[in-house]
C-alpha cells in the first residue's frame, strides 16, 4: 500500500557495496584482520590432514605390517587443533560482527539528528521501514565482511590444496581447479536478473513490515472501527505477494548454493578420468587418491564462498545505496555511511556491558556548565552572542507537492516578546512553525541576532530555541530521562514545575524514575503535552516555540502553565512564538499573526 | 494446531490456559501443527531428499573400486568407465537437491505466512493495554521478525540439517555393511558427536533468547527514535539518542559473545570428537589392512565416509544458529499467541437505534498484565513495572445514565478520568468493579463485531494510515461504502473542499500526516464514524484542536452525527459542549455533578457553572 521510492539500481557504480564494506572494515581493521588470520588458519588445516591422509595411506600400502600410528596421530592432531583455533575465532568473530553493524548505524542515527536541512525526504516513511535500512541493510553490509573473511580463508586453503596437487600432478591440480572458476563464470552472467529479484523481495518485504507498523501503530482506530478482519485480508494478500517475489529471490540465491557444491564432486569424478592413465600404469600411489578425494573437498568450498559472494555483493550493493540515501545529498560517500565516532563497545567483565561507552553526553563533558546556559552557544561554529535582537524572518514560503502552504510570512521576535498565530485549519500554522526550525523545506531569509541563518536545523535548535510539537513523541524512557535528553540532572525539577508536573508526579510511585513512552505508563494526552514541554523548557531556550497545545490539556492546567511558563520567561528574557486560539493567550500576546486560509 | 481454520474464540482460550506453563513446549507443538496440514509435501520432499542423499554415498563404493583395480591392474577404459559412472550419480544428485530446494523454500513461505496471519490476527485482538506497552516497532518484531527466522530456517536450513542426517544415517548403515568394525567405531562417533550437538542446543538456547531480546530493544529504541526523529533535533537531543545507540549495541556486544561462547563451543567439541573418531576409524581400517582383510579401496571408501559424515556435521552445526532463531523465534511466536485476551467478546448483539449509556458503581484501575513478562523473565522489563504494583483508581463508584439519543459533556481537569470513562464505554477495558450497560446490554456480554459497529469513538490522536484516502474512511474496507457514500461524508464534515486538492481524488495516497492538519485529521475521523452509523458516538477530546473557523463546521457536523444517536463528548473547551442536553463533571475519577447543562450553567453555585466561569476569563496572568 506504501510504494517504496525507487531504488535506482543503475544509478551506481555496482560496487557500492564493496566500497562500503571496505570503509567499515577500516573502522577497526585490527579486529578484521585477527579473523581473516584464523579463519584462513581453519580453512587450511585441512590441507594438512590430507597430507597426513597421503602418509596413512601410502604407509598401508607399503604393505607394513603395523598401522601407521605416527602419521594418524598427526592426521587428528591437526583436527584438534583446527577446532580449538575454531571456538576463538568465533567468539572473537561476534564481536567483531557486532561492530560491523554498529559503525554505520552510529554514523546514520548521527547524521539524521544532526545534519542540517529536513530529514523528511531521507527516511522512509514508516517508522517500521526506517528500521529495516538500520536492521537489515546494515546486517548485508556486515554479511559482506563476513563473506570476504570466508573467501579469503577458502581461498587461501585453496591455493594451498592445489600447489600441494601441482607437485604430485599438475593436470590434476588444473582439473579441480577449472570448476571454481566455471561457477563464478555462471554468477557473473546470472547476477543482473537475480539482482532484480532480489529488489522485488525487498520491496515487497518492506511493504510488509510497513503495513504491520502502521497497522499496530494506529491500533487505536482499527480496534475503535472493527477493521480487525480487514487487516487480515490485506495482510493476507501482501503476505502472498511477498512470497512469490521471495521464493524466487531464495531459489535463484540457492540455485547458485547448489551449483557450487555440485562442480565440486564433479571436479573428484573429472580428477578420477584425468587420472585414469596414470593409475592404470601404477605411476599414481593411493596416497595420491586420496589427497585428490581429500583436496577435493577443501576445494568444494571455493565455489560455495565464492557463489556467496556474488550474491551478498548484489545484495550488498542494494542495501550500500539504501544506506547511503539516509544521509543528505552531497554526503553519501561509502566514507560518511562507515562514519567516525569511535566504536566503544568492549566492557570489562565485571563492568556493567555499556560501561565502555562512557559517560552519557551531558556528563562527561567538561566544556559544559550546566549552570551557564548559553556556554552550549560558545562551542557551537556560528559566533556567539551579539546584540540580541531575536529572529526575523522575511517572506517565508513552503511549498509542498506544488501547493503553497505558506506564502511570503513575514515575522519579528524579539527578546521577552510573546508573538501569538493563529488561523484556520490548513493556514499552515504548524508548517509555519516547522519551516522556521528548518524542519521542513522553506524559502525566505531568517536572521538570529541579526545574523542571516542558513541552517535553521542546525541553528535554532537548543540552547537557542526549543520547540513542543502538536503531537509530541515520547521516548521509552525513566520521566527524568524522557525529559532531559541528556541534559544535566539539576535542571530538571524547574522544568516539571514549569510545566505543572509535579501533582502527576505525586501519583507516579517511583516519581521521575518512572518510564514513559511506548514501554513505560500511560500518560494522557495532556500529561504527554506537558512532559514535552518540560522538555523544551529544561533547555532554557532563549526562544521557545510552541505548537497549539490545547489539543489535549484542560483549560485551567493549560492557563497555569502558561502563567508559569511566561511568569519565567518575563524573567529570563524568554521570547515566545505560540500557535494557539486560546483568546486568552491572544490577549496576553505581542503581537499576533492571523494566517489566511490557504487552500482556495 | 492449526490456529487458522478454527474459531478464534477457542483457541484463544486453549492457548491462554496452556501459555505460561510452558512456552518451549508450546514452541514445538506450535510448529507441528503448522506442519501437520503439510504431510503430503513433505513426504514428497523426503522422498526426492533421501534419494538425493543416497546417491552420493552409494557413488563413493566406486571410487573404492577404482583404487582396487587399479592396483589390480585394470585397463585404461575400465579405469575411465568406473570413474565416469561415478560422475554421472553425482551429476542426478545434485539435480534432484535443487528440485528438493525449490519445494521447500515454497513451503516454508506457505508455513511462515499462515503464522504470520495468525500472529497478526491474535495481536490485533490483544488488549490495548498490551499495546500500549508495545511498539510498533516491536510488533514488527514479532509478528514478522520471529517468523523470518523461522522461515529462513525452514526453507534452507531445515533441509541442510535433515539432509545431512540423513546423509549421516547412509553412511553409518554402508560402512557397517561394507566393513563392520571400522562401521562401529563410525558410528559411536556420530553417536558421542550428536549427543553434544544436543546438549549443546539446551545450554545455547537461552544465550540466544537473550541476544534476541536486547536485539528487540535495540531495534523497538531505534523505531521510537526514528519516528520521533524531529522531536530529538528540535530539542539537540541528537547526541542523546546516539549515545543510547551506542549502549544498546555495546549491550547486544556483549550478548553476541556470551551466545557465541556457548553456542559454538558445543559446536566446537563435536569438532574434535570427530577428529578423534576419524583417526580412530581409519586406524581400525588401517590395523585390519595391515592384516590383509581389508583392500586398500575400502580405507579410502571408509575415509571418505568420515569425511562424508564430518561435512554434514559442520553444516548442521553452520546451521545451528539458525536453528537455535528459528526455535527462540517459534518460541516467542507461542508466546505472543499464548498471551491471554483479557476482553473477550460475548454474544448478544447490540440493538438498533440509538443507544442508553448506564454505568453502575464501576471502578477502574490500570492493572497491567504482566502474565506475558512472568513467563518471559525478562528483567529489564519487570523492573521498568515494578511501580504498577498498587495501581491508582481512575474511575471510583461512578453511577451515570443517559437516555437513547441523549448528549452527554464530561468535564473535568485532566487525569480527572475522562479519557477513561470513554474508553470504557468503548470496551477497550472492562471495569475493576461495578457495570457497564449500553442499550440495556452488559458490554462483557456484547458480541464483538456488533460493539465495533455499534459504538464509535474518535480518538485524541487521530491515527491516520499510510494508505489511500478511501482506505482511511473504510478503515480498509471494514465499513462498506461506495464512492458516492464517502463523498457525501466529506461533504458533511466539510473535508469536500480539501478531498478535491488531493491528485488522485479517493485514492490518492495520505501519508503519515503529510497531507492533514491537525485539524483536518480529526475532520477525517468524523467522517469514519459517519461512515460507521453508530447507535453511540464518544468524542474523546475531539475538538479542540480546531481553530474557531473549523470548529463551526464541526459542530454541524456533529450535530448532523448526533441525530439519532446518543453522544458522549469528553471535552475540555467548553465551547465545545454548548450544545449538548446533559453535563457531567468529573474530579479525581469521580462524577461530581450530573445533570441538564441549561440548569447547571444557570446555577452559579453548581461546579459547571464555576469552571464556565474560570474559562471564560482563562486568562494567563500577566
Amino acid at each position: 500500500m506504501s510504494p517504496t521510492p525507487p531504488v535506482d539500481a543503475a544509478a551506481g557504480s555496482g560496487r557500492e557495496g564493496a566500497q562500503l564494506a571496505w570503509r567499515i572494515l577500516r573502522r577497526d581493521p585490527r579486529a578484521w584482520v585477527i579473523s581473516a588470520t584464523v579463519w584462513a588458519a581453519f580453512h587450511s588445516l585441512p590441507v594438512a590432514t590430507g597430507f597426513a591422509l597421503r602418509l596413512v595411506l601410502d604407509g598401508i600400502a607399503d604393505g607394513a605390517t603395523s598401522a601407521p600410528w605416527g602419521a594418524l596421530a598427526l592426521l587428528a592432531g591437526f583436527e584438534v587443533t583446527r577446532w580449538t583455533l575454531f571456538l576463538g575465532a568465533a567468539v572473537q568473530w561476534h564481536g567483531a560482527w557486532v561492530g560491523w553493524h554498529t559503525a554505520p548505524r552510529l554514523a546514520l542515527l548521527d547524521s539524521l539528528v544532526a545534519d542540517p536541512g529536513p530529514t523528511a525526504g531521507r527516511l522512509p516513511g514508516a517508522p517500521g521501514e526506517a528500521v529495516s535500512r538500520f536492521r537489515d541493510d546494515a546486517q548485508d553490509m556486515a554479511m559482506m565482511l563476513d563473506v570476504w573473511l570466508d573467501v579469503l580463508g577458502v581461498a587461501v586453503a585453496s591455493a594451498l590444496a592445489v600447489g600441494v596437487l601441482a607437485l604430485v600432478d599438475w593436470r590434476l591440480a588444473v582439473t579441480i581447479a577449472l570448476p571454481a572458476l566455471a561457477v563464478m563464470a555462471l554468477a557473473h552472467v546470472l547476477g543482473p536478473r537475480l539482482r532484480a529479484w532480489r529488489l522485488d523481495a525487498r520491496r515487497a518485504t518492506a511493504v510488509v513490515t510497513g503495513f504491520v507498523g502502521d497497522t499496530f501503530g494506529a491500533i487505536g482506530s482499527v480496534r475503535a472501527a472493527g477493521a480487525e478482519d480487514a487487516v487480515v485480508r490485506r495482510f493476507t494478500t501482501l503476505g502472498h505477494d511477498r512470497a512469490g517475489h521471495a521464493v524466487r529471490d531464495e531459489v535463484g540465491t540457492q540455485l547458485l548454493a547448489t551449483l557450487s557444491g555440485g562442480t565440486a564432486d564433479l571436479a573428484l569424478a573429472a580428477a578420477l578420468v584425468v587420472a585414469a592413465p596414470a593409475a592404470a600404469r601404477g605411476d599414481l600411489t593411493v596416497g595420491d587418491l586420496g589427497l585428490v578425494a581429500s583436496y577435493a573437498v577443501v576445494l568444494a568450498g571455493l565455489p560455495r564462498f565464492v557463489g556467496r559472494l556474488g550474491a551478498y555483493h548484489r545484495q550488498a550493493d542494494v542495501s550500500a545505496d539504501r544506506l547511503a540515501r539516509l544521509l543528505p545529498p552531497g554526503r553519501r560517500t561509502p566514507t560518511d555511511v562507515a562514519g567516525d565516532q569511535e566504536l566503544r563497545l568492549r566492557a570489562g567483565r565485571a563492568q556493567p556491558a555499556d560501561a565502555a561507552v562512557g559517560l552519557a553526553p551531558g556528563r562527561n563533558d567538561p566544556d559544559v556548565d550546566p549552570s551557564r546556559p548559553d556556554d552550549l552557544v560558545s562551542r557551537h561554529p556560528s559566533r556567539p552572542a551579539t546584540a540580541l535582537t531575536g529572529l526575523a524572518v522575511r517572506g517565508l514560503t513552503v511549498v509542498h507537492d506544488g501547493q503553497v502552504v505558506l506564502d511570503h510570512v513575514d515575522l519579528d521576535i524579539g527578546p521577552g516578546q510573546v508573538v501569538a498565530v493563529t488561523g484556520p485549519v490548513g493556514s499552515g500554522k504548524s508548517s509555519l512553525l516547522r519551516a522556521v526550525l528548518g524542519l521542513i523545506p522553506a524559502t525566505g531569509v531568517l536572521r538570529w541576532d541579526g545574523e542571516e541563518v542558513s541552517e535553521p536545523s542546525r541553528v535554532l535548535v537548543p540552547p537557542r530555541v526549543a520547540y513542543v510539537p502538536q503531537v509530541p513523541r515520547l521516548f521509552s524512557e525513566p520521566l527524568a530521562d524522557a525529559v532531559l535528553l541528556g541534559l544535566p540532572r539539576d535542571r530538571l525539577a524547574r522544568g516539571l514545575h514549569l510545566a505543572c508536573l509535579e501533582d502527576d508526579l505525586a501519583t507516579m510511585p517511583q516519581g521521575t524514575a518512572t518510564t514513559v513512552g511506548s514501554r513505560g505508563v500511560r500518560l494522557s494526552g495532556g500529561q504527554i503535552q506537558r512532559v514535552a514541554a518540560a522538555r523544551a523548557l529544561v533547555r532554557r531556550p532563549r526562544l521557545l516555540v510552541v505548537d497549539d497545545l490545547s489539543s489535549a490539556l484542560d483549560a485551567a492546567t493549560e492557563a497555569e502553565m502558561w502563567s508559569r511558563v511566561l511568569a519565567a520567561a518575563d524573567v529570563d528574557g524568554t521570547a515566545v512564538l505560540v500557535v494557539t486560539h486560546r483568546p486568552a493567550v491572544l490577549d496576553r500576546a505581542d503581537e499576533v499573526i492571523t494566517l489566511p486560509r490557504s487552500m482556495q | 494446531m492449526a490456529l487458522s481454520g478454527r474459531p478464534v474464540g477457542t483457541v484463544r482460550g486453549a492457548m491462554a490456559a496452556t501459555a505460561s506453563a510452558s512456552a518451549p513446549r508450546d514452541g514445538t507443538r506450535l510448529l507441528l501443527g503448522e506442519l501437520l496440514p503439510e504431510r503430503r509435501a513433505l513426504v514428497v520432499l523426503g522422498t526426492l531428499l533421501v534419494v538425493a542423499v543416497g546417491l552420493p554415498v552409494v557413488a563413493q563404493l566406486l571410487l573404492g573400486r577404482f583404487v582396487d583395480e587399479a592396483v589390480a591392474g585394470a585397463t585404461v577404459a575400465r579405469l575411465t568407465a568406473v570413474a565416469v559412472t561415478f560422475g554421472a550419480l553425482l551429476l542426478v544428485a545434485n539435480v534432484l537437491q535443487l528440485a528438493v530446494t525449490a519445494l521447500a523454500v515454497r513451503l516454508a513461505w506457505r508455513i511462515g505466512n499462515r503464522l504470520r496471519v495468525d500472529l497478526c490476527r491474535h495481536a490485533l485482538d490483544l488488549d490495548l493495554s498490551w499495546h500500549g506497552e508495545h511498539s510498533a516497532g516491536e510488533v514488527i518484531e514479532r509478528v514478522d521478525g520471529d517468523i523470518e527466522a523461522v522461515t529462513k530456517f525452514a526453507s534452507t536450513a531445515v533441509l541442510e540439517v535433515v539432509g545431512n542426517a540423513a546423509v549421516l544415517l547412509t553412511v553409518a548403515g554402508v560402512a557397517l555393511v561394507v566393513e563392520w568394525q571400522a562401521g562401529l567405531v563410525l558410528l559411536a562417533t556420530v553417536g558421542i558427536a550428536v549427543s553434544v550437538l544436543l546438549r549443546l542446543r539446551t545450554t545455547a538456547v537461552p544465550a540466544h533468547d537473550h541476544e534476541r531480546e536486547v536485539l528487540g530493544r535495540l531495534y523497538g529504541d531505534l523505531e521510537e527514535r526514528l519516528g520521533g526523529l524531529e522531536d530529538i533535533r528540535a530539542n539537540g537531543a541528537g547526541p542523546w539518542a546516539v549515545d543510547r545507540l551506542h549502549r544498546g549495541s555495546a549491550r547486544w556486544w556483549r550478548a553476541s559473545r556470551r551466545a557465541s561462547l556457548r553456542g559454538d563451543g558445543g559446536y566446537a567439541g563435536t569438532g574434535i570428537t570427530f577428529a578423534l573418531g576419524t583417526a580412530a576409524t581409519v586406524g581400525v581400517a588401517a590395523v585390519l589392512a595391515a592384516r590383509g582383510q581389508v583392500t586398500l579401496g575400502t580405507v579410502l571408501v571408509l575415509f571418505r565416509f568420515v569425511q562424508m559424515v564430518q561435512s554434514p556435521l559442520e553444516r548442521i552445526g553452520e546451521q545451528l544458529s539458525e536453528f537455535q532463531k528459528a526455535v527462540a523465534g517459534i518460541r516467542r511466536a507461542a508466546r505472543l499467541l499464548g498471551t491471554p485476551i483479557g476482553i473477550v467478546g460475548g454474544t448478544t448483539p447490540l440493538p438498533d437505534g440509538a443507544l442508553a449509556v448506564d454505568l453502575d458503581a464501576v471502578d477502574l484501575r490500570y492493572d497491567i498484565d504482566r502474565r506475558d513478562d512472568a513467563a518471559r523473565g525478562d528483567d529489564v522489563r519487570s523492573e521498568a513495572r515494578a511501580h504498577d504494583d498498587l495501581p491508582r483508581a481512575a474511575l471510583l463508584g461512578v453511577d451515570l445514565h443517559l437516555a437513547p439519543g441523549a448528549s452527554l459533556g464530561l468535564v473535568g481537569r485532566t487525569g480527572s478520568g475522562k479519557t477513561s470513562l470513554g474508553r470504557l464505554l468503548a470496551r477497550f477495558w472492562d471495569p475493576t468493579a461495578g457495570t457497564v450497560r449500553v442499550g440495556d446490554v452488559d458490554l462483557r456480554s456484547v458480541e464483538t463485531a456488533s460493539l465495533r459497529h455499534r459504538v464509535a469513538v474518535v480518538t485524541q490522536e487521530v491515527e491516520v494510515l499510510r494508505s489511500s484516502l478511501r482506505d482511511n474512511l473504510t478503515l480498509l474496507g471494514a465499513v462498506p461504502a461506495d464512492d458516492a457514500r464517502l463523498r457525501a461524508a466529506l461533504v458533511d464534515v466539510g473535508l469536500d473542499r480539501w478531498a478535491t486538492t488531493l491528485p488522485d481524488g479517493l485514492d490518492t495516497l495520505l501519508d503519515g500526516n503529510a497531507r492533514l492538519s491537525g485539524g483536518e485529521a480529526q475532520l477525517l475521523a468524523f467522517a469514519r464514524v459517519l461512515l460507521a452509523d453508530p447507535g453511540l458516538v464518544i468524542l474523546d477530546e475531539a475538538t479542540s484542536r480546531l481553530d474557531p473557523a473549523t470548529e463551526a463546521r464541526v459542530q454541524a457536523a456533529t450535530r448532523r452525527l448526533t441525530e439519532g444517536r446518543t453522544l458522549v463528548v469528553i471535552a475540555h473547551r467548553l465551547t465545545t459542549i454548548g450544545r449538548l442536553d446533559e453535563v457531567a463533571v468529573l474530579d479525581d475519577g469521580r462524577v461530581v455533578e450530573h445533570g441538564p447543562r441549561a440548569v447547571l450553567a444557570d446555577d452559579p453555585s453548581s461546579r459547571f457553572a464555576r469552571l464556565v466561569a474560570a474559562g471564560a476569563g482563562q486568562g494567563v496572568p500577566r
